[in-house]
């Protein structure tokens, strides 16, 4: 099955605040973070079935509430 | 001139719609709080475009959204952007009362006296039991007629004058002395 990738700018979205998401979506995949100039790359595999329709978004959300979160 | 605001598209099927915003006009923290507002009802995925715009991705969660679904997402997103302009300006404006405000919360709760919020006390040799006005003296005492005998007679030049003994009070003498009764005597109020 091939990763599902997720693409963040990283002038809107914190590194600390994209390992919080990995770290809350860890028991439903694996999740590797790289750079990709001007992009945080997430790669996801080993994911859970019944969500891997929806877990690249919910991530990219996760990560974005953590970001106006951290901010404040 | 750009646009401040472009609905980039508008599509159900992939249940997307996508602004773009001009980084002038909507500064950060702007198009972070209104997508703060949406992030329960859709994916949001933040994005810069070359020109230094920021793409705002909305995907519906709802399960077959429809174009009007999708374009009212999007209107209330730049409904949200405004009301976190205006937000965000009225507390620029009003920082300094703001800090004002905390900062007297603040120490009032710690106990510390506030700069200028208590005058010095200049009357640091008076004691609380001071009564040099006799205000303290109740008024049974003060009016009694024991007291009223060993009341020293009043000297021509300070009588019909209030002294610090004196409450303060109207208290007329009758033309025919202190035991006469003035007119229209028996007042309410009068013992």
């Amino acid at each position: 099955m091939k990763p599902i990738v997720v693409r963040l700018h990283k002038r809107l979205y914190r590194r600390a605040a994209i390992d919080a998401a990995v770290e809350a979506f860890s028991e439903l995949c694996k999740a590797t973070v790289r750079r990709d100039e001007p992009y945080w790359v997430v790669e996801l595999r080993e994911v859970d079935p019944d969500v891997a329709d929806v877990i690249g978004p919910e991530l990219a959300n996760w990560a974005l509430q953590e970001t106006i979160e951290r901010r404040r | 001139m750009a646009d401040k605001l472009k609905v980039l598209s508008v599509d159900p099927q992939a249940r997307v719609a996508t602004l773009a915003l001009h980084k002038g006009v909507y500064p950060l923290d702007v198009i972070y709080g209104a997508a703060y507002v949406l992030i329960d009802r859709a994916y949001i995925l933040l994005d810069r475009d070359s020109d230094g715009r920021t793409l705002v991705r909305i995907e519906s969660k709802a399960d077959e959204p429809t174009e009007d679904d999708l374009r009212a997402l999007v209107g209330e997103f730049s409904n949200e952007l405004l009301a976190q302009a205006l937000r965000r300006k009225i507390t620029q404006q009003n920082r300094g009362i703001l800090e004002a405000i905390v900062t007297q919360a603040i120490a009032g709760a710690t106990g510390a006296l506030v700069p200028g919020a208590v005058e010095e006390d200049e009357d640091e040799d008076l004691d609380f039991l001071d009564d040099p006005l006799g205000i303290a003296v109740p008024w049974e005492e003060k009016f009694s007629k024991e007291a009223r005998k060993n009341e020293p007679e009043p000297s021509p030049t300070t009588a019909g004058t209030a002294g610090p003994g004196d409450s303060g009070g109207y208290r007329p003498v009758p033309p025919g002395g202190e035991g006469a009764q003035p007119d229209g005597g028996g007042a309410e109020g009068d013992e």
